[in-house]
């Protein structure tokens, strides 16, 4: 399988009043082509910073540090703005986590497709970039799609919203879908709605996706491989029935044993003791040492080792 | 509660003369109120002295900045002008922001129907463009320095009105004025200690900001006529005369005209620096 | 009105019942000022230059031996009808007066806030694409200037420098000539009017688009590739327009107040002309007239900037912007 994007050792920092943020600390990734990779964590994690990378989609203050991101072969983090500008909406699509935020409240959901439709395909007549966009819309499920166009932003819920973001990010036809927490900011009903349209819509998706999520039940419904992130860095990663199956570092065991914990919600309670590190001064060793439970005086001092496993995937943990 | 407003001042001083626009503002300020005061004492001749042969002269050492057309010298006159126009926008602003917060207070603690009242006054009030009212008052009650203070204060009580009655009721419902109140604070003590000391940041602001408005009225209605009268002599007067005889010099209308700029820029900048240190986020019209 | 009628004309409806309110607001304040008036209000009110008839005729139609509310109702019976009262030099109508000199302000008007948003706007737009630059802070310090310093001073430097230093264009009014020569003689007083207006636009633009290009749906396009072109011109712009138009309405009184002043200076025909005129000349109906004309001119065009905000932007016409339950 070839790679598509290969992030390697990225630590990316972001420049604040109170000093500097090391949101993303030598992290590496492999998304082949093709495939869907999921990546979990709690607030803080640096997930949402990983995903937002990969088309550089980051605010001004961000700096990458250290490492880069490759993606089909090449080298993002020197080039200039121009040439990521052209990657984006042609072969790097993003659905976003707010839907209530993320349109133009001042223009018509068909602007908002059209244009979409248009900067890829630019020379399509007007007629096939309608048809184009009314298609998509009933495939993400809105009725009515030939009126909807004429319509704005706030006569849409936030599930609605949410399948035209989809719609936007599949006509821009990208080989990349980078899906943000889609279903954070919605109700657990219209959750399952969009979980379930994502289900759908993969099948026939030939591109690869990078689906962020704080919910691992989702990730592992719908997504081939999952990372997990702690505190900046990944501590563990591998194809879903593995990491799941036989979680190997404290902290996905620990988030394994949350989310169980609260059948039928889907929501994960927060029962692991401790707190997140400050990410301005992050702790030498292991970032997840002062809440794990099985942890050693090594652990403390000195970065954790890298232990690929023989079933999939690796953990970073001394343990593994 | 009340010595909230003195650690704020400290800070606020050091922040406007941190930008180089407040700074500036600052000079100006200081030059203009330096003007103002000390006209009597460095004027070099009396403002008011003719001496109709020695009309339109040139800038010179005898006149620093040349004559008018009747032979006074300009720099008394804009000196003197810089008094006018310091006296009437303190006049101006001090009556409107005590009578302004007054109302306002009252609106804010009013029952609904005199509250409506208030508020519908002070929108008319502040529906006319305020110079056109200014003028027509003026012009039909007769100009004297005396009207056109009270004039244009009129204009300007609804601005501080409003805002005043807006900071009163999201101040209202704070935990601290109902504890006063529980414990049997009487609605005047608590309006006088704890409300005034309260809303007056964001009420000074705003009369920082109001003086080169001021200024510019008074000027205004001066050029036109309906300003002050002899002998005092506002900028505006200096600029009309000087407009008048434009073709035969053109130093009074340089020096009435420059003066009158360095004013009102140097309020504006100090205004918009001292808004800026305060709060940043009240920025709402630029 | 019913439940059912729409929001937008609900929204109008109010705003018109305000607009009238103000309007008669106005008028009563006028009036007020004529009870304010020492010794007899017909005398001086029309000055030492009234005949005899014309006092007569004023007591008579004011009612000036009649109570006080009930020479309100005629007063304001009679602007609703038209009549202002007439000019006390003239004896013709004050309505006649004002309305014949009514389009030259609205022209200059006109022109000078074409000029101020053909310049303002692009000049705000280059401000907000590239700020903290050297162009950028030049513009700043422009654009507080000439919103700073009182438009009557910058309109008699333009007309020092250009008609009088470098006698490039010609001095006073409006000229006999044809279009040509009218157009020409345009330009110094649009411009004056238009300068400060010019500062206002450019700091606002500035302002609204930097705070619009922050904006999370600005992101959601740059992550579909649009250009910058398309993200700044077609998508921002029109969002940044809504807080400008907004604030700029606020200023229209300003506007107004710096038509009367280059109208002088200049020596044109128009209202702001016939206002002082007619102070000179003790001609208080005109005054009374004029004013109330401009008055109303004013708050129809606040009316006016209103209704635009429910065009531009479609959650106003729709009423409240409220999310639907359903998905």
């Amino acid at each position: 399988m070839t790679l598509l994007v290969d992030v390697r050792d990225l630590s990316i920092e972001f420049a604040t009043a109170r000093g500097a943020v090391h949101a993303l600390n030598r992290v590496s990734l492999e998304v082949a082509k093709g495939r869907i990779i999921g990546i979990v964590g709690e607030s803080g994690s640096g997930k949402s910073t990983l995903a937002l990378a990969l088309s550089r989609l980051l605010p001004a203050n961000a700096r990458i540090a250290a490492g880069d991101i490759v993606f089909d072969g090449v080298a993002l983090g020197t080039q200039p703005e121009r040439v990521l500008a052209a990657l984006r909406g042609a072969r790097i699509a993003t659905v976003f986590q707010d839907p209530m935020t993320a349109l133009n409240p001042l223009f018509t959901i068909g602007t908002h497709l059209g244009d979409v439709i248009r900067r890829r395909r630019p020379a399509l007549a007007a007629g096939e970039v309608r048809a184009r966009a009314i298609a998509m819309l009933t495939r993400v499920g809105i009725p009515d799609a030939a009126r909807r166009l004429r319509q704005h932003p706030h006569e849409f819920s936030g599930g609605m919203r949410q399948r035209i973001l989809i719609a936007m990010a599949l006509l821009a036809e990208p080989d990349l879908l980078v899906a943000d927490e889609p279903t954070t900011a919605l109700d657990v009903t219209i959750e399952r709605q969009i979980v379930d349209l994502f289900r759908t819509l993969k099948n026939d998706f030939a591109g690869s996706i990078v689906f962020v999520s704080h919910s691992l039940g989702t990730v592992a419904e719908l997504c081939d491989e999952v990372v997990v992130m702690y505190a900046g860095t990944v501590v563990e990663q591998g194809p879903v029935a593995r990491v799941f199956g036989r979680p190997c570092h404290p902290y996905t065991q620990a988030l394994i044993r949350c989310e169980t914990e609260e059948p039928g919600t889907g929501r994960r309670l927060r029962s692991i003791p401790g707190e997140v590190p400050d990410l301005v001064t992050p702790p030498p060793g292991c970032p997840f040492a002062p809440r794990c439970a099985e942890a050693t005086p090594t652990c403390r001092q000195a970065p954790p080792p890298w232990r690929p496993q023989a079933d999939g995937g690796a953990a970073a943990c001394v343990l593994a | 509660m009340t010595a909230a407003i003195v650690p704020v001042a400290d800070g606020v001083a050091a922040k406007v003369w941190a930008s180089a626009t407040g700074r500036i503002g600052v000079v100006l300020v200081a030059l203009v109120l330096a003007m103002a005061v000390l006209a009597p004492l460095i004027a070099p001749a009396n403002p008011n002295a003719i001496d109709v042969s020695n009309r339109f002269a040139e800038p010179g050492l005898a006149a620093p900045m040349g004559t008018d057309h009747l032979g006074r010298d300009l720099l008394s006159r804009v000196l003197h002008g810089a008094q006018i126009a310091m006296v009437v926008a303190l006049a101006v602003i001090a009556l409107s922001l005590t009578i302004g917060t007054a109302l306002g207070i009252a609106a804010a603690y009013a029952p609904a129907r005199t509250e409506r009242l208030f508020l519908i006054v002070f929108d008319v009030i502040s529906s006319f463009p305020s110079l056109v009212l200014a003028l027509a008052m003026v012009a039909i009650l007769g100009p004297s320095l005396g009207n056109v203070i009270s004039i244009v204060s009129i204009t300007f009580i609804p601005h501080f009105g409003r805002v005043a009655r807006a900071q009163v009721l999201t101040l209202k419902t704070a935990p601290f004025l109902e504890a006063s109140r529980a414990i049997g604070v009487s609605r005047l003590r608590l309006v006088l200690v704890h409300i005034v000391p309260n809303i007056m940041g964001p009420l000074v602001v705003l009369a920082s900001m109001d003086v080169p408005v001021v200024i510019t009225i008074e000027a205004s209605l001066s050029f036109l006529g309906v300003g002050v009268r002899p002998p005092l002599a506002s900028w505006g007067t200096l600029l009309y005369d000087g407009y008048s005889y434009l073709t035969q010099s053109f130093w009074p209308v340089l020096f009435a005209g420059l003066a009158l700029s360095v004013a009102t820029l140097g309020f504006t900048l100090f205004g918009e620096a001292l808004r800026d240190a305060v709060d940043p986020k009240q920025r709402q019209v630029p | 009105m019913s439940a059912r009628a729409s929001p937008a004309l609900r929204y109008l409806a109010s705003r018109l019942a305000t607009t009238v309110l103000i309007v008669l607001g106005a008028m009563v304040v006028l009036f007020v000022l004529t009870l304010l008036v020492k010794g007899d209000p017909a005398s001086v009110l029309l000055g030492p230059q009234a005949t005899p008839e014309v006092i007569a005729d004023f007591h008579r139609r004011m009612g000036l031996d009649r109570p006080v509310h009930e020479r309100l109702a005629l007063f304001l019976w009679n602007v609703v009808q038209g009549d202002l009262g007439r000019d006390v030099v003239s004896g013709r109508p004050v309505l006649d007066r004002v309305l014949e000199v009514l389009p030259y302000t609205v022209t200059l008007t006109a022109v000078a806030i074409g000029l101020a948003v053909a310049i303002g706007v692009p000049l705000g737009c280059y401000a907000a694409t590239h700020p903290g630059t050297r162009g950028d802070q030049w513009l700043a310090v422009a654009s507080v200037s000439v919103i700073a310093i009182p438009n009557f001073v910058i309109a008699i430097y333009l007309l020092l420098v250009f008609s009088i230093w470098l006698n490039w264009l010609p001095v006073l009014g409006t000229g006999s000539g044809g279009w040509g020569d009218s157009l020409v003689r345009l330009i110094l007083p649009s411009t004056a009017l238009a300068l400060s207006w010019v500062g206002y636009i450019a700091r606002l633009m500035r302002t609204s688009l930097l705070d619009v290009l922050g904006e999370p749906f600005i992101r959601t396009s740059r992550a579909f590739g649009l250009t910058e072109r398309t993200i700044v011109y077609k998508y921002a712009l029109r969002n940044a327009c809504i807080p400008t138009i907004a604030i700029l309405g606020l200023g229209v009184g300003r506007l107004l107040g710096g038509a009367i002043f280059v109208e002088i200076i200049f020596a044109r025909p128009g209202v702001g002309k016939l206002i002082y005129d007619a102070i000179g000349t003790r001609n208080y109906p005109v005054v009374q007239g004029s004013v109330l004309v401009v008055v109303v001119l004013f708050v129809l065009v606040n009316l006016a900037v209103d209704m635009s905000y429910a065009w531009i932007d479609p959650r106003l016409r729709a009423g409240q912007a409220r999310d639907r339950a359903d998905a």
